[in-house]
Order: structure tokens, then C-alpha cells, then sequence
């Protein structure tokens, strides 16, 4: 894989080192330059530092990666500088964000860096799964497609219900009365999601990037393709799927459920007209079908 | 939020900057607070942040308090900025962050643990668990340098789950190296052995890049449990395989020549912290080299050389911990050339700073400082030995070593030696070595 870079010498040999032999650098030297690169052909991800654009080449930047996506990465310290440029690009593109300072911050970056995201399968995946998302609160579907465009999120579902600032359990409710099948299997989507492009289109060692996604050994995250790609990470280095048949059969898997099946108002206990306290326990039509028809099997 | 770390820091500070840089800080948190609490409201809050920006201004220039303090106020007015991520929630964690290290810097452990405890518990509660595992592992290593194990170890657990659930083995495994590490700095060996052992060979099949540190925390073990040849050779050959990260690899001279210095052969060690002075990339890593090589001009070294480099040394700012160590290794040097007078003076120093900014284990090695150069008055008849170390000679070319003990080294230390030698000559300033 290809990087046009952006960022201070220091910046660069921090980047170098991260990629090591797993991809090569394209150094841009000012602002003329990457606004050229913008406007190219080839796909390669951007690492900039924000604090070396202005605002209105920052605001460039999102029109112009709208126009002609492209995986965007900002690497860059907390200063005033950076942020005003770092909010543009964070409210206007999918940007990925690794701020400098931290003791493992490579380790961040690595993840950054490695897992580019596959636009077309992020974008063919959105698409498919529109009517889902639809269903879901504004800040969850927000962060979502977030998610399936960047690879960049919450590990857990705790973790992504805190970062939507909702319960867990509320999570779980909204998921699945979008017709998601869990929590957990839209991370694991995601996660196998951010690692198809280093899978298809790099030559990382996969036991690599099955680290850098967080898996334990390649023979797990093997085991995650299979489930929702059902190919190993093997056979897709050697015979890529389609970024779209990849989005469909994710899609497949993210969607067991039927949306709207499960809606809130007939999950809700209801309580039983003419009492007071108890609450009726609220089954599926089919189920109360089985049920009569085992009764009347009895007698 | 619990500020006591900080009031007790502003009421022992004792001199302006030091009040000012904790004063800076503790208006940082709170002003942080507040914004985390009702939102930023320039009305409120830009008053507050423009009267930070003038305390910022009283802590001497260059200092990483200074750095830190000022992203913070900078990120601040962000807060509630939200793009596709949270931005600015991500921004103000990180630079809190930077601020807790540069606290640590300075030797401010008890206020960086402070600020640890607030971000890590903050951040997971956004759902930003990278961040939240981050301040843990920073966390542990506050509270070990307080001494406080028990919130340490908890701090280490606490990371090495958020680092799971973040998909960061790094992190994770770097947890579990901090707890070894308190493990063996309490005394069991035994147990810190097994879980570096354990966690060498999960980085091995997981994460590789964890695996330098792991060696690097070995050697460790191995130096305090008295293997010093042992010590010496890992952290030797962890500098072979390590050439392209310069942050294990100079903090491995560092610890190469601590080990050296253990081992008897503190003149091969001074090379080693030459080469750090000389090529390592951050100041603080070169500070900390430049103030161990001073302890052992003060230890090993003719008067001569002592008295030059305390001079070069005497002109540099200096964080409050260096200043209180080099009082106390210039005491030290003082006493073995029966320079009582100075030697008492620079004791007091170091004992007056070291009790200033509460370094407890620096004011018992003042006091002991102080005990040892009565004892030293009462029997000045007898002569100190001067410089301990027997000169290495040149034979047909090669370099004869002797430790302090009079010994020759094995001869696996003096193929390290000649290989530090031969760095050095690499680095083209052999004449300074």
C-alpha cells in the first residue's frame, strides 16, 4: 500500500518506522502539493498533520475527499493550530485521529496505518444496510456508519454503548429492533471490515495483521472471516472477494433479523386490563400459535 | 474530584515557580471539571482559561509542564466539539495525559497519579477505552513510584483489561510487565520471573513489538536478584536487535550501564552514557544519562574531572528531583576528597530540597549523607581512597579491564565492553570517550 504524507521530519520517521517493509511513503513537501494529490487517481491514504493546513485547506481537503473518497488520517499533537483544522476534517470526513503524546501511541498509530480502510467496501456496505441504519437514533447510526467507513471504534459493546451515551441495554433494544443480529457481531463486522484492505490489497503477513486488529493469533481471526465472510484469510489474500459481494455477505451475517420484528412497543411488558399489577408476558404471535396447538395436541 | 495531592503540593511549595506550575495545574483540573460538568461557556470559561494562561507563563520556558498545560487549556475550550468522533472529549484526554508526564517528569508523582485516576475513570466512562487503558498503565506506574503497590497493582489489572477490550495487546502486555515489575521491586523474585515469563511468550506469538520490554524489565530482575554478568549480557543483546528504536535502545545503555556500574566496571559504563548523552534524540533521556554519568564522576572519577563536570552541570535547568540528586551526588563526591565543608553544604541543599518537594527516599539519603560526612570529619586521619577504578591499559591493541574489585571481567563483559568502545568510535568522537 501507498501513503501520501504530510507531516513534520519527526513525524515521518515515526510513521516509517510503523510501516516498516509493509508499505512505502509518498512525502508531500507543502499545501500545493497535497492539493494535487488530492485531485490524482491513485488511491493511496493520506496522513496529515493538521496543524500544518489552515482552515480552508482543511475545508478543501473535505470537499475534496467527498468528491473522491479516500482513507484520511490526522497525526498530529493537542495545539490550538491543529485542532481548529482537526474539527473540520472530523465533522466533514471520516478522518481517523491519533493524537501524538501517549506512551503507546505507536501502537495506535500501527492500527491507523495498517488497517486502511476499504472505501468501496465501507460505501457498498452503508448502502446495503441503509434500511437498517435508518431505524436506528440519530447518534447511533451517527457513529455506526462511522464505524463501517473508518474501522475506527469501540471494541465492546459496553464500550460503544458509552460512547453513544446510552444504557446497554437500550443498546441491545435499538440493534435489534433495527434488525441487527447483536452488538458484538456489528463489532466483529467491523473489525473484519477495517482489516480487507490490508488483507486484499497489501503484503502484511496476516499473522501481523491479525495482531494489529487485536486477535490473539491469525487462527482467530480466521475464525471471524469465516463466520461472517465465510472465506479464510488465506484464501481471501490469494482470490479477493468483491468489495461488493464481501459488503453482502457481511450484510447477511449483520442481519439476521428481520428489522422491525422485534419493534419496542411489542417487546414492552404490558400490563393485563382490569389488573392493577400484573403484567401479561408479551410472546410472538407464532409462538402463542404453537402453544394452543400443543394444548389442544394434549387433550 | 480529589485535589488533596495538589494542596498539599501548593502548601509545601516553596518557591514561586513551583507554586505557580501546581497552581496552573489544579486550575487546569478544575476548569476541566467544570466544562465536563455544564459544557464550555466562553462567558465563564475564558476568563478562567486567559488568568491559567498567565500562571503557564511563570513556569520557566522549555519545561514540559509548561507544553503540557498549555495544549490543555488549548483543548479545553473544544470540549464539546463533536464530529464523527468525539474530537474533543479525545483531545482534552490526551492532553491531560501529556500533562500527568510531564508531572512525572518532574518527579510529581503523587499529582500525576491524581490526574491519571480522573482521566482513566472519565474516558471509560465516554467509551474511550483506548485513552482509559492508557491512563491505567500510566496510573500503575505513578502509584509504584509513590510506593503505593496495592493501587498500583490494581491500576496494572485495570489496564491490562481495558487494553483487551481495546484490541491493544501492547497495551495489555505492557501492563503485565509493570506488574512483574512490582513484583520484583518488593523483593519476589521468583513471581516476577514467572510473569515476565508468561508474558514474553504471549508477546511472542501476539505482539513482538512488546518483546524488547519485556527483555528490558528481565534484565531488570536479573540485576536486583544479583546476576549481574546476566543483566549485562540481555540487555547486550537487546541492543543488537534494537537498533532502529531509539526509545529501547538508549533507555537499554541507561540501564547497560547501571548494570555495569553493579558489576564493577564503572568506566565502561561512563562510555555508555557518553554515547546516550551524545546521540539520544529526546533531552530528558540525555538529562537522565548526563546526571548518572555525574554520579559516578562523583563516585569514580579524579577530583579533577568531578569538579569540571559539576560546574557544567550546576548551569542547567534542572527539575526539581535532578536538582535534589545532584546536590546529593556532589555531597558524595565532596566527602571522598575530603572536601568536608562542600560536602556538608550540598548535603543540606539536597536535604532541604528533598524535603520541599517531598522526595522521601532523597531526604533519608540526605540525612544519611549528613551522618556519613560527621563520621568522615571524626576520622580524617585517615585518607578516602580517591578514584577506585584501576585505569584500563592498552596490550598489542586491546583493552585490559579491571573491575573495583581488582577482578577481570568475563570474558563475555569484555566483549560487551569493546563493542561499547566500538559504538562510540562509530559515532566519530572517540576523544570525548
Amino acid at each position: 500500500m501507498r501513503y501520501a504524507v504530510l507531516l513534520s521530519p519527526q513525524a515521518i520517521a515515526r510513521v516509517h518506522s510503523v510501516l516498516a517493509d509493509n508499505g512505502a511513503i509518498d512525502v508531500l513537501l507543502d499545501t500545493r502539493a497535497l492539493l494535487a494529490e488530492l485531485v490524482s487517481p491513485h488511491d493511496e491514504g493520506l496522513i496529515l498533520d493538521p496543524a500544518l493546513l489552515s482552515t480552508s485547506i482543511a475545508d478543501t481537503i473535505a470537499s475534496s475527499i467527498a468528491e473522491y473518497p479516500r482513507a484520511l488520517i490526522a497525526y498530529s499533537s493537542v495545539t490550538t493550530a491543529a485542532l481548529e483544522s482537526a474539527v473540520i476534517l472530523a465533522q466533514r470526513t471520516s478522518a481517523r485521529f491519533v493524537f501524538r503524546g501517549t506512551p503507546n501511541e505507536r501502537s495506535l498509530l500501527e492500527q491507523a496505518v495498517l488497517l486502511l480502510p476499504d472505501i468501496n467496501l465501507g460505501n457498498d456496505l452503508l448502502v446495503l444496510l441503509e434500511p437498517n441504519l435508518e431505524l436506528l437514533p440519530h447518534g447511533l447510526r451517527r457513529r455506526l456508519t462511522t464505524m463501517f467507513r473508518n474501522g475506527d471504534g469501540p471494541f465492546t459493546p459496553d464500550s460503544l454503548a458509552a460512547a453513544t451515551a446510552v444504557a446497554r441495554r437500550s443498546l441491545d433494544r435499538n440493534l435489534s429492533a433495527a434488525g441487527f443480529t447483536s452488538a458484538r457481531r456489528v463489532i466483529e463486522a467491523v473489525r473484519v471490515a477495517s482489516a480487507f484492505r490490508a488483507i486484499t490489497a497489501s503484503r502484511t503477513p496476516l499473522g501481523h495483521v491479525a495482531m494489529v486488529l487485536g486477535y490473539k493469533s491469525k487462527r482467530t481471526l480466521d475464525t471471524q472471516l469465516k463466520l461472517l465472510l465465510d472465506i479464510t484469510s488465506s484464501k481471501l489474500r490469494t482470490d479477493p472477494l468483491p468489495s461488493s459481494e464481501a459488503a453482502n455477505r457481511l450484510m447477511i451475517q449483520l442481519t439476521a433479523r428481520e428489522p422491525g420484528k422485534y419493534a419496542q412497543s411489542d417487546r414492552m411488558p404490558q400490563k393485563i386490563p382490569g389488573s392493577g399489577r400484573a403484567l401479561k408476558l408479551v410472546v410472538d404471535d407464532q409462538s402463542n400459535e404453537d402453544a394452543r396447538r400443543n394444548a389442544s395436541a394434549d387433550k | 474530584m480529589n485535589i488533596d495531592a495538589f494542596l498539599d503540593s501548593l502548601a509545601n511549595a516553596r518557591s514561586d515557580a513551583s507554586f505557580a506550575r501546581t497552581a496552573a495545574g489544579l486550575t487546569s483540573l478544575q476548569a476541566y471539571d467544570s466544562i465536563r460538568a455544564n459544557g464550555f461557556d466562553p462567558f465563564v470559561h475564558e476568563a478562567i482559561l486567559d488568568r491559567i494562561a498567565l500562571d503557564i507563563e511563570s513556569i520557566p520556558v522549555g519545561t514540559s509542564a509548561r507544553v503540557a498545560l498549555d495544549s490543555v487549556i488549548q483543548a479545553l475550550p473544544f470540549w464539546d466539539t463533536e464530529g464523527t468522533i468525539r474530537i474533543g472529549h479525545r483531545s482534552v484526554y490526551t492532553a491531560l495525559l501529556n500533562y500527568g508526564q510531564a508531572l512525572g517528569d518532574e518527579g510529581e508523582w503523587p499529582l500525576a497519579e491524581n490526574v491519571y485516576a480522573r482521566v482513566g475513570m472519565d474516558a471509560e466512562l465516554d467509551g474511550e477505552t483506548w485513552l482509559a487503558a492508557e491512563a491505567r498503565l500510566l496510573m500503575g506506574r505513578a502509584c509504584r513510584m509513590c510506593a503505593d503497590w496495592q493501587t498500583s497493582q490494581l491500576a496494572y489489572r485495570r489496564a491490562y483489561e481495558l487494553g483487551m477490550d481495546a484490541g491493544d495487546m501492547a497495551i495489555a502486555l505492557r501492563a503485565q510487565i509493570g506488574e512483574a515489575n512490582n513484583l520484583w521491586t518488593r523483593g519476589d523474585f521468583p513471581a516476577g520471573k514467572r510473569l515476565l515469563a508468561r508474558t514474553a511468550h504471549r508477546a511472542r506469538h501476539s505482539c513482538p513489538t512488546i518483546l524488547p520490554r519485556v527483555t528490558v524489565a528481565m534484565a531488570g530482575l536479573a540485576n536486583a536478584a544479583g546476576e549481574y554478568e546476566r543483566a549485562i549480557q540481555i540487555t547486550f543483546d537487546l541492543l543488537q536487535t534494537v537498533a532502529r528504536d531509539d526509545e529501547v535502545r538508549y533507555q537499554a545503555l541507561v540501564d547497560l550501564a547501571a548494570y555495569l556500574v553493579d558489576y564493577g566496571l564503572p568506566s565502561v559504563a561512563a562510555k555508555a552514557l557518553r554515547l546516550v548523552e551524545a546521540a539520544a534524540p529526546e533531552a530528558g533521556v540525555r538529562r537522565h544519562a548526563q546526571l548518572n554519568r555525574f554520579f559516578l564522576a562523583a563516585h569514580h572519577d579524579t577530583e579533577q574531572e568531578f569538579t569540571a563536570s559539576y560546574v557544567a552541570f550546576s548551569e542547567e535547568v534542572l527539575a526539581p528531583r535532578q536538582q535534589t540528586q545532584l546536590a546529593l551526588f556532589a555531597a558524595q563526591g565532596y566527602r571522598r576528597f575530603s572536601r568536608f565543608d562542600s560536602a556538608q553544604t550540598s548535603a543540606e541543599h539536597a536535604l532541604v530540597l528533598a524535603k520541599q518537594y517531598e522526595f522521601f527516599q532523597l531526604v533519608f539519603e540526605a540525612e544519611t549523607e549528613l551522618h556519613e560526612i560527621e563520621a568522615a570529619r571524626t576520622v580524617d586521619a585517615i585518607p578516602l581512597a580517591p578514584a577506585s577504578v584501576p585505569p584500563a591499559r592498552k596490550r598489542r591493541g586491546k583493552t585490559l579491564y579491571r573491575s573495583t574489585t581488582g577482578a577481570r571481567p568475563s570474558p563475555r563483559i569484555r566483549r560487551v565492553a569493546e563493542s561499547l568502545e566500538n559504538m562510540a568510535r562509530q559515532l566519530g568522537s572517540t576523544d570525548g570517550l
